[in-house]
């Protein structure tokens, strides 16, 4: 077994999975909210009196993300995005996980980054879950040449 | 006056801005570094990638 150092970056992924926590730890120590992006998200539809503009906030900060990272860092440091899958299997996905994250009540965000570190027993189960489910339909899909 | 509910804002926007810079800079906006990771078994083909 040989590493692909080019696609391997394991100090770039520790220094983000940083930030996330960081992020997250600010968001319920000042805020007193949990950040779960599918939550976020999906208060917003339909917006409630009262409950909409703290949301839009996160979101704009989120979507300008893209702006201010490749401003910051240096382009060396920026791949691309890939994506091998048609249109019309993104949005298959993207209905997918919008069902299995309404009925799991929260996503990776919101369960494997704030409650594992809550130590929330629900959440510990939903990312087993979504862990397990992922790299069994990595295997099915990649290696039973299924599609 | 800027008040406790307008400071709040500003964290909300830049607790954001922060989620989203990690996502990026950890390699999770990319699917395919995603899915190189869920692939337990693709050492000897791509590797594992994280």
């Amino acid at each position: 077994m040989s590493i692909d150092w080019t696609n391997f970056t394991p100090w770039l992924s520790l220094t983000g999975g940083i930030i996330l926590g960081l992020a997250s730890a600010i968001f319920i120590l000042v805020n007193g909210r949990i950040l779960g992006i599918s939550g976020i998200m999906g208060g917003l539809m339909p917006p409630k009196v009262g409950d909409t503009f703290w949301r839009i906030a996160f979101l704009l900060g989120l979507f300008s993300a893209p702006t201010v990272f490749h401003a910051v860092v240096p382009t060396e440091y920026i791949t691309a995005p890939r994506i091998d899958a048609t249109d019309l299997m993104v949005v298959i996905a993207g209905l997918l996980v919008g069902i299995g994250t309404r009925y799991a009540s929260g996503c990776t965000s919101g369960h494997g980054v704030c409650g594992l570190s809550r130590l929330s027993p629900r959440s510990l189960v939903a990312t087993i879950s979504f862990m397990s489910a992922g790299f069994v339909m990595v295997y099915v899909m990649r290696h039973l040449s299924v599609v | 006056m800027l008040n406790k509910k307008h400071l709040h804002h500003v964290t909300e926007f830049a607790v954001g801005l922060l989620f989203g810079l990690g996502l990026m800079l950890s390699g999770m906006t990319d699917p395919s570094k995603v899915i190189g990771f869920l692939d337990l078994f693709g050492v000897g083909t791509l590797h594992w990638r994280w």
